[in-house]
């Protein structure tokens, strides 16, 4: 027997936070979400994840407005040209995972009163010099700033503003990074290191290698003096460059061109010839043991993108590619040995077939294991290519070999199909 | 009693945090001394940045003695190398950086060297015989005469030859595993010998090209090496031939030591013959003229061409000298010997010359450095061409 399924609509104008249809299950369980009925089976679709029941199972479904309809008519309550009620309305909807609208509506606000201090932080407007700023625009007002050396200003007010918004995690990063080098730049060599320690712990992966780095170094040279002892960049000697190049002596870290050397001798010093040092061991090991040479290949990996962390957004980066590349070359001849061996025996087979009688069966046994040597080839293959194709100009042979043999495996796969679908 | 002992805690108490507050300001007020200091040498006012410096240098209590690196820094470039060695030597005194030992000792033997204006360069061994040192050195005896040092046993048909070949031969090794190779070791014995003409020499050396003066030779005999090089005394007119103790001689060493230090991989040959030409004992300005008129009529001459050139196909070999002999001057004069070290390393371990740079300098990989290192190499030996030219012109 079956029971009636009772509809019922409520307006709920004043609801804060509205969820969407509400489903009550016979057994007393109830569910929030966007309930539809097909047939017999009542779905309910919610934030994480998706039910099904049977319409035996239901008690009775509660439908609701929808968060979009709810705002359509608080909009239509709200005065058009008063600022408080549309922000109302705007914080409404940023509150209910109404975005796109939320922020319109503050766009609104903030044409009936350009100075609504609230609307505008939630935009992420700063004011900066009596105007208003958009978050980016703000930033890039900053580094003018610390481009021209005001760091009283970017300390005492741009800073400041821009650290009273509600900001992501990244934003608030990109702040802390301007604080951090105005501290530096400006000669508070202590602040400095204690701003970006606090970046090192506060961002994560390879970020943070960059800012423990730097970190290290105000540590090591706590008066911001550190000793240059080779020309950066170090092209500079060979080829002449348009930027003014650091001579080998005592500078100041405030200087950005000498943290950047600062950061290219510790990466090297540090990162890059560990790295050398695994590679080197896992050249020796390879022949005898591969599996070690590849881990100690991965642990190289991690030095070298380290190395290329510390250097990024310096006049040197991507200082480790080289490495990268000689890991690739490595690990594609290795994978080039088992695709070898692969195609080896897949010729072996093909030889052989022919020479002596042999049933429908072992023909076709022979002819799937042909296919299983061509199918692993190709997944090699296909390995070799994922490896080679981030350096495509050092790597340029690996591709163009790899990618013609797999032409060539796909072709003879082809065939075997054909053969194999032939004799079914 | 109780309150005696509160009032002598609490006066130890603000003693200490008024000690704290005073050492925190003490070290931020040498920092901003200090970089003030930094600030004017950046600028280029050296006495005041100097002076500054030494006012922190020269605290009683020591706490600034990097300061005397900005002291000695400032003196170098006002060229007082004297006073600057020994403000290097004051900081050296109460330093902890092993990096910055090093920096340091660097310094000061840039500074004696700089203070001692250019080293006397060693002439060629052609430029220090007489004309009666040419005719004695021409004479061919019946023995062979044996001289012998460290690393030579030089045999000639001359006394005094053999002993000048075998001091020339020890003066090119240093050259070479010093200035060349940047203080690779060599402890190996060479037999050189010095054969009477050409005939002789094509008679007796191994694998002696006709054309060639001079060769040398690696051979193997049950696990012994034997490193060889064959020499000619006179030329064709019977007269001492200068050229063999000024260039054969250490051209054909270089090729003996580079072979030996790459072991089973093969040298380049733009890097090799381009080292041979190195260590030859004085600058053959006619191959800087030829590379400069060569390089200033094609300026797209391509670097990666002249990397993986082969020996069977150069087309002109006096052009493709000039260019390598140019080339590998070039990367030496500016890398420092670590650096130049690293590049033969480098290619000795598989790379290709232009990759070996790029990461013996640790510059980031660009595909615009070949082409920008070619139009800086093309300029440099252009402009020395010129010079030489302007100096040809004047005599």
């Amino acid at each position: 027997m079956r029971r009636t399924i009772t509809a019922v609509c409520v307006v709920a104008l004043l609801a804060s936070s509205v969820q969407g249809d509400r489903l009550d299950l016979l057994d007393g369980r109830t569910f929030e979400g966007l309930v539809s009925v097909d047939g017999d089976t009542v779905t309910v679709k919610m934030t994480y994840g998706t039910l099904q029941f049977s319409q035996r199972e239901v008690a009775r479904i509660v439908y609701m407005d929808t968060p979009e309809e709810v705002l359509a008519k608080k909009l239509a309550a709200a005065a058009p040209d008063s600022a408080e009620d549309l922000f109302a309305v705007a914080k409404w909807a940023l509150d209910n995972a109404l975005d796109r609208q939320g922020k319109q509506l503050l766009a609104k606000v903030i044409t009936v009163d350009p100075d609504h201090a609230e609307a505008r932080r939630r935009l992420l407007h700063a004011r900066i010099d009596g105007k208003w700023h958009a978050f980016d625009q703000s930033l890039e007002l900053a580094r003018g700033k610390l481009q021209a050396r005001r760091y009283e200003d970017l300390l005492g007010k741009v800073i400041p503003a821009l650290k009273a918004l509600p900001l992501a995690s990244a934003q608030r990063t990109a702040v802390d990074d301007i604080r951090a080098r105005t501290y530096l730049q400006g000669g508070r060599v202590d602040d400095a290191r204690g701003a970006f320690s606090a970046l090192a712990e506060q961002t994560g992966g390879l970020a943070a290698v960059r800012y423990a780095a730097i970190a290290a170094i105000l540590v090591e040279y706590s008066d911001g003096m550190y000793v240059v002892n080779k020309v950066y960049p170090p092209q500079a000697t060979l080829v002449p460059t348009k930027n003014p190049s650091l001579d080998v002596g005592p500078a100041s870290l405030s200087r950005p061109i000498v943290l950047d050397a600062a950061l290219h001798d510790r990466a090297t010093r540090t990162e890059l010839e560990a790295g050398k040092k695994l590679l080197a061991e896992a050249r020796k090991i390879e022949p005898t043991d591969p599996d070690a040479a590849r881990t100690k290949y991965a642990l190289a990996t991690l030095r070298f993108q380290r190395a290329d962390a510390i250097v990024v957004g310096t006049r040197t980066p991507h200082i480790a590619r080289a490495w990268h590349v000689e890991i690739a070359r490595r690990r594609i001849s290795a994978m080039r040995k088992l695709v070898d061996a692969d195609a080896k025996k897949c010729d072996e087979i093909d030889a052989s077939l022919g020479r002596a009688e042999m049933s429908r069966k072992d023909y076709r046994a022979m002819l799937q294991r042909m296919m299983y040597h061509l199918g692993s080839a190709r997944e090699g293959l296909k390995g070799i290519l994922a490896l080679a194709k981030p350096y495509p100009r050092a790597l340029v042979l690996e591709i163009k070999w790899a990618e013609v043999d797999l032409k060539k495996i796909e072709g003879w796969r082809k065939v075997l199909a054909t053969e194999l679908d032939n004799g079914k | 009693m109780v309150s005696r002992r509160l009032v002598i805690v609490y006066g130890v108490a603000v003693a200490g945090v008024c000690g704290l507050v005073a050492a925190g300001s003490y070290h931020a007020e040498t920092t901003r001394g200090l970089q003030d200091a930094l600030a004017k040498l950046h600028r280029g006012q050296l006495s005041q940045a100097e002076a500054d410096a030494l006012v922190l240098a020269s605290r009683s209590d020591k706490s600034a003695p990097r300061a005397w690196l900005v002291v000695a820094s400032a003196r170098q470039r006002r060229g007082k190398y004297a006073a600057a060695a020994r403000a290097y030597r004051n900081f050296l005194a109460n330093c902890t950086s092993p990096r910055l030992r090093a920096y340091a000792g660097e310094q000061i033997v840039q500074c004696t060297a700089d203070g001692s204006g250019p080293a006397p360069r060693r002439a060629a061994p052609s430029k220090r015989l007489t004309a009666a040192d040419l005719a004695e050195l021409a004479t061919v005896e019946k023995q062979m005469r044996t001289e012998t040092t460290e690393h030579f046993v030089v045999r000639a048909r001359n006394a005094r030859l053999a002993k000048l070949t075998a001091i020339e031969a020890e003066a090119s090794l240093r050259r070479i595993c010093g200035y060349i190779l940047c203080g690779q070791a060599y402890p190996h014995s060479v037999a050189i010998t010095v054969w009477a003409d050409h005939k002789e020499y094509a008679d007796h050396a191994r694998d002696a090209p006709e054309w060639a003066g001079g060769s040398f030779t690696i051979t193997s005999d049950n696990g012994v090496a034997t490193r060889r090089i064959d020499l000619t005394q006179r030329d064709a007119d019977g007269r001492f031939d200068t050229i063999m103790l000024d260039r054969v001689l250490p051209h054909e060493m270089c090729h003996l030591v580079v072979h030996e230090f790459f072991g089973d991989v093969e040298c380049p040959l733009v890097l090799d013959e381009g080292l041979a030409m190195l260590a030859e004992c004085e600058t053959d300005n006619a191959r800087v003229m030829l590379a400069g008129l060569v390089l200033a009529a094609d300026r797209e001459a391509s670097l990666d061409d002249l990397f993986v050139r082969p020996r069977h196909t150069i087309g002109d070999p006096a052009v493709f000298y000039a260019k390598s002999f140019t080339f590998i001057e070039f990367l030496r004069n500016r890398m420092t010997p670590e650096q130049f070290r690293a590049f033969l390393s480098y290619v000795k371990g598989g790379c290709g010359i232009g990759d070996a740079i790029q990461r013996a300098i640790c510059c980031p990989d660009s595909e615009q450095f070949i082409p920008a290192l070619a139009r800086a190499w093309q300029d440099r030996t252009v402009l020395q061409a010129q010079f030489l030219r302007a100096l040809a012109d004047r005599k």
